[in-house]
């Protein structure tokens, strides 16, 4: 271990909360903000720390006045031996404790001792005391300490995670290296909701053909005879309850008369040549599917198939980018969550996450939306069953409480607007103050993560992708190119 | 009577600032003194300076040496401050001893006149035998290895010339009619040598040389006499006293000149602040040899975890629990 410094005593420090050191000269350039130090306490225990800022100081620029350089043209440099002098504090902040025989981490409950070396951290205790997994998912590395940060698969998604950031910051890049990691894993079935289409140009790259599905959204269909009345109702929340009930009777109808054949239109007509039911009731339900008819996202039969959709080590992606209107995208993720969390209840798909971009758009705080309900209720129960979220976001402000706040790992990343700050303050247990203003100071692909899956928080930079695809977002010269050049092959075939 | 000087260019050379500090504690039984010195030489270059180099390191270590038991106060200071002396005028010979680089100049806080300890106390008057004899050997060696030395008395409440010029004020009164008008006499007698030059002398001049009465050894005093003068560094500082050993066989004019020299390498040293003109060299000696409260602290700490003895706690005086 190379040691740079010794603890010194100030009124502030060695303290439970501060530890301030005296950096030896020799290894000054070793020594940088955000580096994990360890610290001997005594034969049996070391605490580690983190470093939290760097201070020089030379007590011959202590009072320097102006009064200095006036009288000779000679510098104060060339007089005094000023280097000499120069000493530089470093600020550690104390994380916890660790025994030496047993690698058991404690928090600290006494302060180490004026006079106590300092070391730069080794990896392997690095490792340890946040509770990394070296077989766990490699996520990116500590920009410091040279540590792989392979996080504990259980840890990070059990019980949900939250990916959140400004948009451009890397959300989505940290999630494809997620989903690479996970492909790699192989055991959990994976479903992206992609508004934006982004994942089917990357994951292709990312896991072999056979393992990755992209389903379009202009191809999916939801068939109308594998849904209650209660559940067309649930896509429709203005579908009164007297309402559904007259639905209720005619889909049993149906069903008995039509042979599973049917789709709205066929209710519809059912609804219109009903003698029983109560014409002001009959102008509403009509008008609500019909609304619901014109979003031609129904028909007599659901495709792709859910039951066989899901499979170990493969990655489904919802590709939305077609589907312009909101609700649209809100009634295809309610259907599709709803079905696989049912059959992961009854463990007929394998262990699953559910990855949601964009997941303001599904699971708002304020304003209506039909997929809130089902998000909502995995973020809660989901757990029990195996099934996960991770739920990205540009706006945790706009995002339901109930269900960020189930999702105890949070993969920070830059976030300027400081109502967003405080909102992740708020809701994310294990940030204190000193971690959260550090977030508006991330750059692109830097971290932070914390939560139940590391035992700290933990900033660091997120890996490159192994891949080598092109950044996928093409500039603005690119997309008109490639547009102009599709146009011309079409232009030629007429 | 005064002397106009021209700072001189000190690039290449090396020069050495010495300093010591010390402090006591009084203890259940016994008192005990902490001293420390140190030299510091730096080699100039014209922006910067090139290197510098300590003895016997940057921080040196404490020296703690306990002082005999039934000794009057006077004679606690005496012995206290004569093997400050003693110690400091080691490490100056040991540098001058040890250093592989030639050492031009070497500046020694303070002055070489320690008073005769008025004491039957043979340890003190031991002590301050040795430091005579010490003494001549710096002096010495500097000579032979031709270093200039000087001693520069920062502060001191001399009043040689004051009460000279009281004296011969009452000759020359009736060319000063002005003075007729106060009452010069007490001023003048109240005014110290060095008040009186601040006054006098302008930045870049010195006062005349004039030699100081002080007894080392008999061989020692046929062959080497102390010489003093003022110099003023910066225009809002008091000057400094110039002390130094010159040999008696040197001509009155290669007296002049060493003087000069010595003054105008001391000046750019010393001008880099209106109001504060000490030499960079002592400036730099004091910071070091500085003995700090928190460092005899920690060591009776360690003294005390050590040897959890009576004897090693501090007299009452000095355990009050309070801090006012
Ligand atoms: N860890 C990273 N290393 C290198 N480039 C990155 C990294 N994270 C993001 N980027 C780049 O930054 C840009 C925005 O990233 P993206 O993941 O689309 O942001 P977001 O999803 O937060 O809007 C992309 O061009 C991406 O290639
Ligand atoms: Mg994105």
């Amino acid at each position: 271990m190379i040691q740079i410094g010794t603890v010194i005593a100030t009124t502030d420090s060695p303290s439970l909360e501060l530890i301030e050191l005296i950096l030896e000269k020799e290894n000054q350039s070793l020594v940088e903000k955000g580096q994990y130090v360890t610290i001997t306490k005594n034969e049996a225990s070391i605490v580690l720390g983190i470093i939290v800022s760097i201070k020089k100081y030379n007590a011959y620029y202590e009072t320097l006045d102006s009064s200095i350089h006036e009288i000779n043209s000679r510098n104060y440099e060339a007089i005094f031996p000023i280097e000499e002098w120069e000493s530089t504090k470093v600020e550690v902040k104390p994380l916890g404790e660790v025994e030496v025989n047993s690698n058991k981490v404690s928090r600290i409950k006494f302060p180490v001792s004026p006079g106590s070396k300092v070391y730069i951290s080794s990896p392997s205790i690095i490792s340890t005391f946040l509770g990394l997994d070296p077989d766990g998912i490699y996520l990116g590395n500590l920009s410091s300490n040279n540590v792989k940060v392979s996080i504990n698969l259980s840890r990070l998604l059990r019980k949900h995670l939250a990916i959140l950031a400004i948009s451009g910051a890397g959300k989505s890049y940290a999630t494809s290296i997620l989903l690479e990691e996970l492909y790699k894993y192989g055991k959990l079935g994976v479903l992206v909701i992609d508004p934006h289409g982004e994942y089917s140009s990357i994951i292709p790259f990312i896991a072999p053909k056979a393992n990755v599905e992209v389903i379009k959204g202009s191809f999916i269909s939801i068939g109308v005879p594998d849904l209650s009345a209660w559940e067309i109702s649930e896509f429709s929340p203005d579908i009164s309850v007297v309402q559904t009930r007259v639905l209720s009777t005619i889909i049993s109808n149906l069903k008995r008369d039509c042979n599973n054949l049917y789709s709205l239109q066929e209710i519809i007509q059912k609804v219109d040549t009903s003698e029983v039911i109560n014409p002001r009731t009959k102008d509403a339900l009509i008008g609500w599917l019909e609304i619901l008819r014109r979003t031609f996202l129904f028909s007599a039969k659901t495709s792709p198939n859910i039951s066989e959709l899901m499979e170990p080590g493969k990655i489904v992606i919802l590709d939305l980018s077609g589907i312009q209107s909101l609700w649209n995208r809100q009634i295809i993720a309610l259907y599709f969550l709803k079905r696989l969390y049912k059959l992961r209840m009854q463990e007929k798909i394998p262990p699953s996450l559910f990855v949601i971009e964009e997941a303001h758009q599904f699971c708002p705080q304020n304003g209506r939306s039909v997929s809130k309900r089902i998000v909502e209720t995995i973020a809660r129960e989901g757990r029990k069953f195996y099934a996960s979220l991770c739920l990205i976001s540009q706006r945790p402000v706009n995002m339901s409480v109930t269900a960020l706040s189930q999702c105890n790992s949070n993969l920070i990343l830059r976030i300027r607007n400081p109502y967003d700050q405080d909102f992740i303050g708020k809701t994310s247990e294990g940030i204190d103050r000193s971690t959260l203003k550090m977030i508006p100071s991330l750059e692109i692909g830097e971290a932070l993560l914390v939560g139940e899956a590391v035992n700290h928080p933990i900033f660091f930079k997120i890996r490159l992708r192994t891949f080598n695809s092109e950044d996928t977002s093409l500039n603005l010269g690119e997309i008109s190119e490639q547009y102009e050049k599709e146009w011309k092959f079409k232009w030629k075939k007429e | 009577m005064f002397i106009q000087l021209t700072p001189q260019d000190i690039s290449g050379l090396t020069i050495g600032g010495i300093d010591g500090g010390y402090t006591s504690r009084l203890l259940i039984g016994f008192d005990i003194f902490f001293f420390r010195a140190i030299a510091v030489f730096s080699t100039y270059t014209p922006e910067t300076i090139q290197k510098t180099n300590y003895y016997p390191n940057k921080t040196p270590p404490l020296e703690i040496t306990v002082a005999d038991v039934g000794l009057s106060i006077l004679e606690f200071e005496n012995l206290g401050s004569i093997k400050r002396a003693i110690i400091e005028l080691q490490v100056a010979t040991q540098v001058l001893e040890l250093s592989t680089k030639k050492i031009d100049v070497l500046l020694l806080d303070g002055s070489p006149i320690l008073r005769r300890p008025i004491t039957n106390n043979q340890r003190i008057q031991n002590f301050y035998q040795t430091y005579l004899s010490n003494l001549s050997k710096l002096v010495y060696l500097a000579s032979k290895n031709r270093v200039k030395m000087a001693w520069i008395v920062k502060d001191s409440r001399l009043n040689l010339f004051t009460r000279f010029l009281g004296k011969i004020l009452p000759f020359i009164i009736e060319f000063l009619p002005e003075l007729l008008t106060v009452d010069y006499r007490s001023i003048i007698n109240r005014s110290r040598d060095m008040d009186l030059f601040y006054y006098l002398l302008e930045p870049n001049v010195r006062s005349m040389v004039y030699q100081r009465d002080f007894k080392v050894t008999k061989e020692f005093d046929s062959k080497f006499s102390l010489y003093a003068f003022y110099l003023k560094t910066v225009p809002f500082d008091i000057p400094l006293r110039v002390e130094m050993f010159q040999s008696n066989r040197r001509n009155h004019k290669n007296l002049i000149n060493d003087i000069n020299t010595l003054s105008e390498t001391i000046l750019p040293l010393s001008q880099y602040n209106k109001t504060y003109g000490i030499p960079a060299p002592i400036v730099e000696a004091d910071a070091r040899a500085k003995i700090k409260e928190a460092e005899i602290k920690a060591l009776f700490r360690m003294i005390q975890t050590r040897f959890p003895k009576p004897e090693f706690m501090l007299k009452r005086r000095e355990r009050s629990p309070w801090k006012f």
